[in-house]
């Protein structure tokens, strides 16, 4: 089930939110397990049962290093976690992609495994890592109750989507949790904020995008009208989920962790990674980039340690040699800043935002296109190589979405956040704004049935 | 004090949201959409496990949703507030004409339909004569009342690739007369007007008070209404008729008087009005002199065969679509002596079924 569907706003919040709070405080935690696995089984009728192993195998695992703590056997029980998880992950994600590069690059037809990603694979499987690795590091406290930890992996909100809520930053809150009013009002007013973000302005972009990307020849304006189109539709499509699992939570009393922090407005691409999906960097930061050495080996490894944590940031977006290229490219511009970049771009006013938003385009068009010649070809037309610089169909669609990619563009900025905190401190402006967001956003719900997912491949 | 207020609306608006969906009553059928709504599903261990359930479940949430025509009318009016000049794959004019977006059209898929076509010609070189007849849409020949250049494909090219078929130019012919009433409004077939202007290319053509003009209804909204959901303004449909012909449906016997079956006009789909909407095969009887004509189209010929009355003793109109077994048999059965080719460009660049053309 999808945040934004007439099912889960009609049908399921509802109940959820009704039995939820209907459930006295001790038998809470076992009614959102319940609840979630209701969420994710109506989805993956099949592949729940594959959440509930991995859910157990990191349960176990948790005990056993906390048992054995101080010994080899505690290391070993961390080894075996993080092996069974890479596996899970390996095999359902990457086995095709891995099996089909190599009949590619050796010429033999070993049978390609057909498997389909089950949803949110890459983020539960990077959470319960994080419980056990956090208890191995003595970060975490152990969970000895299986429901309180069923239900923080499970947890319907951010299962699917993210943000990648690490355990040790909601172990408290899976002890117990405050529910107030005032919290249930502020994540009601993010949800509608973020459900607004993914239909009225993500959806639309993406038809704009779907339009440009299929043509054969646009025009120079046409491919970055299309580009650009995607560029929100990425950050809206993400950062509303993000702030629709961050509304969510605090409806049922929790608090997650921030995943977005205006990416567009960076003056660098290493700010711009401080500002995107940030569970995730923060997630490869500790626990891959640090233990690799991080920047305390020297420049030269450091470097190295950068290769390895953007080549894989490239293939956790998915699996194919496009999103491998994607994180390549943004190892490389990231070591250009680390080098001497960055020193200037600080100096700078304008032209580093100008850069930055260039550089993060290029990088979208070999993210969005999985064929290298296709995204060779659009970059080709971006610098104008053998395309004409207009065409009637970009005219039209720079006139007819003027206000809504303006409209994007301010909502990419803080701006509309300052604007609104005045007017917003008034009950009765608030409430109206939200039921505004919520009827709006139905309208576009019920009417389109044009409403993909873009982050159910991860 | 605000988490309160915003509390109490969110409370409020989903429990509105949940007991409107399950109190509503709920459609079996939509006339806007020309469909069968989705009913609850049964629920069974296989269809659950196979997501059969759950998949239609949630197309009956969103098929049976309150207000649903609302909310989708809606949808519409936000699209045009914000400055966009389509919604729901229709360009709306300040006028308040719908028409249908063709801004992508299957290169591979209309070639193929054009090579039928050149194979058709051969096949049927016998006959006395051979039209074809591709009639552009609203959206290019009308395309400067959008106010903008639009992303539409450029029929005008579409059309030059089959220049050696074309019999006519239907396009300068409607483009002469773009300010007249040739294309509905809230509909994507021509009118009988827009008809009469390609028909009167004809050496042989009459005059057009030679046929009994009938408004029949002015209170039809069309296909391109039921995509956006709103509408400035109804259409009116006319009648052109001529001689009182006899029509014959799909072989059954069943005879009716008259190319027009009012019946329609109580109903949604009035512009079934001619012929009683597609058929497979429909054979008319004009009462008239003349040879038997082979007519294989679409819908936008159904319109236009008000004019061929006084021109032919028989027409015989096909509807590959569903048309069933050989239509050369069934041409040499019938005595066909001229054969035309009628579908609007946007339908015949999208067509599967023009293979039958050559069976």
């Amino acid at each position: 089930m999808i945040f934004s569907s007439p099912t889960f706003l009609a049908i399921f919040l509802p109940l959820a939110l009704g039995v939820y709070y209907l459930s006295p405080r001790r038998v809470k935690n076992l009614t959102l397990f319940l609840l979630s696995l209701v969420f994710y089984g109506w989805g993956e009728p099949v592949f729940v049962t594959l959440m509930l192993f991995s859910t157990a195998v990191d349960y176990i695992h948790g005990i056993l290093v906390d048992k054995y703590r101080g010994t080899r056997r505690a290391k070993l029980a961390l080894l075996s976690s993080v092996v069974i998880n890479l596996t899970l992950l390996g095999v359902f994600k990457y086995s095709g992609f891995l099996v089909a590069s190599l009949n590619g690059l050796t010429g033999l037809s070993i049978p390609v495994p057909r498997l389909r990603l089950p949803i949110g694979i890459s983020f539960y499987t990077f959470q319960t890592m994080s419980y056990t690795i956090d208890v191995y590091r003595g970060q975490a406290p152990v969970q000895r109750d299986p429901i309180a930890f069923g239900a923080y992996v499970s947890l319907f909100p951010q299962l699917i989507a993210g943000p990648i809520v690490r355990y040790k930053d909601v172990a408290e809150q899976m002890k117990g949790r405050v529910h107030s009013a005032d919290q249930f009002g502020a994540g009601a007013a993010r949800f509608v904020c973020g459900l607004s973000k993914k239909v009225l302005l993500a959806n639309t972009m993406g038809e704009v995008w779907k339009y440009f990307s299929a043509m054969t020849a646009p025009s120079v304006l046409g491919a970055w009208i299309g580009i650009i189109a995607y560029a929100f539709q990425i950050y809206f499509d993400f950062s509303g989920y993000s702030d629709m699992a961050i509304g969510l939570g605090h409806m049922l009393g929790f608090t997650f962790p921030e995943n977005f922090d205006y990416p567009y407005v960076a003056r660098s691409i290493t700010e711009f990674w401080r500002r995107w999906h940030i569970s995730l960097g923060t997630w490869f930061r500790e626990y891959v980039y640090i233990p690799l050495g991080g920047n305390r080996r020297g420049l030269r490894r450091q470097i190295v340690n950068m290769l390895i944590v953007w080549l894989l940031t490239g293939v956790w977006h998915g699996a194919g040699w496009n999103f491998l290229l994607w994180g390549l490219y943004y190892f490389v511009l990231l070591a250009i800043e680390k080098l001497f970049l960055l020193k200037r771009l600080e100096r700078g006013r304008v032209w580093p935002h100008v850069y930055t938003m260039a550089a993060v385009c290029f990088g979208w068009v070999l993210f969005a296109m999985d064929r290298l010649p296709d995204a060779l070809r659009y970059m080709g037309t971006m610098i104008g190589i053998g395309a004409p610089l207009c065409s009637g169909a970009a005219v039209y669609y720079l006139l007819t979405l003027g206000p809504l990619l303006l409209a994007a563009a301010l909502g990419s900025t803080p701006l509309p956040r300052k604007l609104w905190k005045k007017p917003g401190d008034s009950p009765a402006l608030a409430g109206a704004a939200m039921l505004a967001g919520l009827i709006g956003s139905l309208a576009y719900l019920v009417a389109g049935t044009y409403n993909p997912f873009l982050y159910f491949r991860f | 004090m605000k988490g309160k207020v915003n509390t109490a609306v969110f409370a409020l608006a989903l429990a509105a949201l949940f007991f409107g969906f399950w109190l509503s009553p709920k459609r079996v059928y939509s006339d806007n959409e020309n469909r069968y709504l989705a009913g609850r599903p049964a629920l069974t261990l296989q269809s659950l496990f196979a997501g059969d359930f759950t998949r239609g479940f949630e197309d009956w949430v969103t098929d049976g949703f309150p207000l649903r025509d609302r909310w989708i009318a809606l949808k519409s009016r936000l699209d045009l507030l914000a400055g966009r000049r389509d919604t729901g794959g229709v360009y709306v004019t300040k006028e308040g004409r719908m028409m249908e977006v063709f801004d992508e059209v299957d290169e591979a898929r209309y070639e193929k339909n054009l090579d039928y076509l050149r194979q058709a010609k051969a096949l049927y070189a016998e006959l006395d004569r051979f039209d074809v007849m591709l009639i552009p849409t609203a959206s290019h020949v009308l395309r400067e009342q959008v106010g903008l250049p639009t992303p539409d494909v450029d029929q005008a090219s579409l059309l030059e690739r089959a220049s050696d078929l074309l019999t006519y130019d239907a396009l300068s012919a409607l483009e002469a007369h773009r300010d007249e009433y040739i294309y509905y409004y809230t509909d994507h077939h021509w009118t009988s007007l827009g008809a009469w202007y390609v028909y009167a290319l004809r050496d042989d053509a009459l005059a057009q008070e030679a046929f009994a003009q009938e408004v029949l209804t002015e209170d039809f909204l069309g296909t391109t209404f039921s995509r956006a959901g709103i509408y400035e303004k109804k259409d009116a449909i006319t009648a052109f008729a001529y001689g009182s012909p006899t029509v014959e449906h799909n072989r059954s016997g069943a005879v009716t008087e008259g190319l027009y079956d009012r019946s329609y006009l109580s109903k949604k789909d009035k512009y079934s009005v001619f012929l009683g909407g597609n058929q497979a095969l429909t054979v008319i009887r004009t009462g008239q002199e003349g040879g038997k004509l082979l007519l294989v189209k679409d819908s936008y010929a159904n319109t236009y065969v008000q004019f061929l009355i006084p021109h032919y003793a028989e027409i015989h109109v096909v509807d590959l679509r569903s048309f069933a077994g050989s239509l050369r048999a069934y041409a040499r059965e019938a005595g066909i002596t001229e054969m035309t080719v009628l579908y609007n460009l946007k339908g015949f660049s999208e067509e599967t079924s023009l293979f039958r053309i050559v069976g």
